[in-house]
């Protein structure tokens, strides 16, 4: 049999600009680059496993996993495959199928998969109206309350951390207060802030946080990252019966090899660049502004905004569409001219970006490519 | 980067980079074994340079400070490939004895224990240029290394540090030598070795794990280094 041509090559993110918010941080530090070439094989990280992966000490995964525990304030520390396996693991853990979790509306889809494949009941918190739409405390609190009165005993509260429709930071640690108020665990899903800002579950109030390596904490995928506080951990990190050291909610190993040491490697850069988010949200905030002054493009989401992940409505390009020979696909065509991609092709009503981890000079040039583009067609 | 590499590398550019008629000619590869640390430092090196790429997007213009660091990489990476050749006879290897002969020509080298003299020697260093201490160079630092040391056993080492200074200063003075290079291990007697040379004779100094296990190529760095 004769393989066909997959056509394993990738040159987007050495020749572009990629403004595509899940890109952005997942780009591997050098470091990491080392470690993918390092542990490439598939068990690369198991030569020294005596049955449990977070207990390896060469390479050194236990040491790495007390760091990250306390990078994140969280008590224990598990590797899981993504955000989704980590939030999949911890209503496992804790519903029974039927049980009801209350979710915020603006929750990834993996979030309803989870729930689903769990065989839970979703009560929603609905984020305000258009163009903002927040998760409000509040919001959260009326749900609740909703439940013990109307509805049923609520196992578990979902929040998204910041989510990926907006890039709406939500305020965790209020909401955590409320949940525990209600004596409802929090889980925190961190997807898209866990290595790009400060996130400290125990200050938030988090009783577990879910984040993503290849999302936001420069690591290949796929790998995600549990925390949880130590009054669960009997519960989510419960061992097997029949083989005696395996975590069941883990089914006994997860990530292992070059995702797990691309990680490894990209912690400490991790641990310094979150420290930078402020100068990221003031280069977002100034991207935002460039980008409203061409005319024709609103943000959508909280303003000012406090996330890289931006929200675009852009019925000027919309329009331009409208006239263009090539329909949608001009602003795409026009984009990858100037070496910038990211952007769906065909989209022109609205789009998401993020200029995560460029300089402020590639952000200028990105903002000025719009506008040229905007100026070309005037 | 390794400055041995580069140096390597600069060596074998110059002399690729002569056009005086002929062209650099690659011999046919001979049976040879691949030097897997140094493919893996290769592959790391080359890895180092994506940062370059990602960072000058999307024009890929380096300013000339960027450029020069680029370039001075890429040497260095050129220099590992042409060691690498070097040893399947593909391109001539480094002449690195005769360059740690040249380059250790100048030094006096003081060294604690005689089983170094042997390694040095073997790397071409000439014997006559190398003094074994064997103690170190004031009483007082014997003193501080062993301070039960009895008076007798002191008397006869402060004697021994006399033969040792007298030698040192004699073969300054026959080989015409004003650079005096200490090479000891990282413990304390080493270090206590180097501080004192180093006060005496406003020496060089290079501490290192083991003095045994060092290599001619890592020698041969250390004294591009210096």
């Amino acid at each position: 049999m004769e393989c066909q041509d997959y056509g394993l090559n990738r040159n987007i993110e050495r020749d572009n600009l990629n403004l595509n918010p899940l890109q952005r941080g997942g780009v591997l530090t050098k470091e990491a680059r080392k470690a993918l070439y390092e542990f490439s094989d598939g068990y690369s990280v198991c030569d020294y496993c005596a049955g449990r992966l977070d207990e390896i000490s060469r390479p050194a995964i236990h040491h790495f996993l007390d760091d990250l525990a306390e990078f994140i304030g969280a008590d224990h520390v598990r590797t899981v495959h993504g955000a989704r396996e980590g939030k999949f693991a911890v209503m496992h853990a804790l519903c029974k199928p039927g049980d009801t979790i209350v979710v915020d509306g603006n929750a990834h889809y993996t979030t309803h998969l989870a729930a689903e494949r769990n065989q839970l009941n979703i009560a929603e918190v609905p984020s305000n109206d258009y163009p903002e739409y927040r998760i409000t405390p509040e919001s959260f609190r009326e749900e609740l309350e909703y439940q013990e009165d109307y509805g049923d005993d609520v196992s578990l509260a979902l929040l998204t951390h910041v989510d990926g429709d907006y890039g709406n930071l939500t305020d965790a640690q209020a909401i955590g207060k409320i949940a525990h108020d209600h004596g409802v665990p929090l889980l925190l899903n961190c997807a898209y802030s866990m290595g790009r800002l400060p996130v400290d579950a125990q200050a938030f109030n988090a009783d577990f946080v879910v984040g993503s390596g290849h999302k936001s904490m420069a690591a290949s995928g796929p790998i995600g990252v549990m925390g949880l506080k130590d009054e669960w951990a009997d519960t989510v990190l419960k061992l097997s019966k029949k083989h005696a050291v395996k975590e069941i909610e883990m089914l006994g190993c997860t990530s292992r090899g070059a995702p797990v040491a691309t990680l490894m490697a990209s912690l400490p850069y991790v641990i310094e660049r979150v420290k930078k988010w402020e100068y990221e949200v003031s280069k977002t905030r100034l991207f935002v502004d460039k980008m409203e002054k061409i005319g024709g493009i609103k943000q959508i989401g909280v303003k000012p905004k406090e996330h890289d992940l931006v929200r675009f409505e852009t019925p000027v390009f919309d329009d331009i569409a409208g006239k263009h020979p090539r329909r949608g696909f001009f602003l795409y065509e026009e984009l990858k001219k100037r070496k910038i991609v990211g952007i769906k092709r065909g989209q022109t009503k609205w789009f998401k970006c993020s200029s995560y981890g460029f300089t402020q000079e590639q952000t200028d040039y990105i903002a000025n490519s719009f506008a040229e583009i905007v100026e070309k067609y005037k | 980067m390794d400055k041995i590499r580069y140096k390597q590398a600069q060596k074998l550019i110059n002399e690729a980079g002569k056009f005086t008629g002929n062209r650099e000619v690659l011999k046919k590869p001979q049976e040879g074994i691949i030097d897997s640390k140094l493919f893996g430092e290769i592959l790391n090196d080359m890895m180092d340079l994506e940062d370059y790429i990602l960072e000058s997007r999307p024009t890929h213009y380096l300013k000339k400070e960027k450029a020069q660091e680029f370039c001075q990489q890429i040497i260095t990476i050129r220099g590992q490939l042409d060691v690498l050749l070097g040893d399947f006879g593909v391109l001539e290897k480094p002449d690195v004895e005769g360059e740690i002969k040249t380059l250790s020509d100048k030094y006096l080298i003081l060294i604690p224990k005689s089983n170094f003299k042997k390694v040095l020697t073997k790397f071409t260093v000439d014997p006559q240029k190398i003094v074994v201490t064997g103690v170190p160079l004031e009483i007082e630092d014997m003193k501080k290394l062993n301070p039960h040391l009895p008076d007798a056993a002191l008397k006869s080492i402060e004697k021994k540090i006399s033969h040792v200074k007298n030698d040192i200063n004699r073969k300054m003075g026959q080989f015409n030598l004003e650079n005096v290079l200490v090479m000891v291990e990282e413990d304390d007697s080493g270090e206590i070795l180097a501080e004192r040379a180093r006060e005496l004779y406003n020496a060089k100094t290079v501490s290192l794990g083991s003095l045994k296990d060092l290599t001619s190529d890592e020698f041969l760095k250390i004294l591009s280094g210096l």
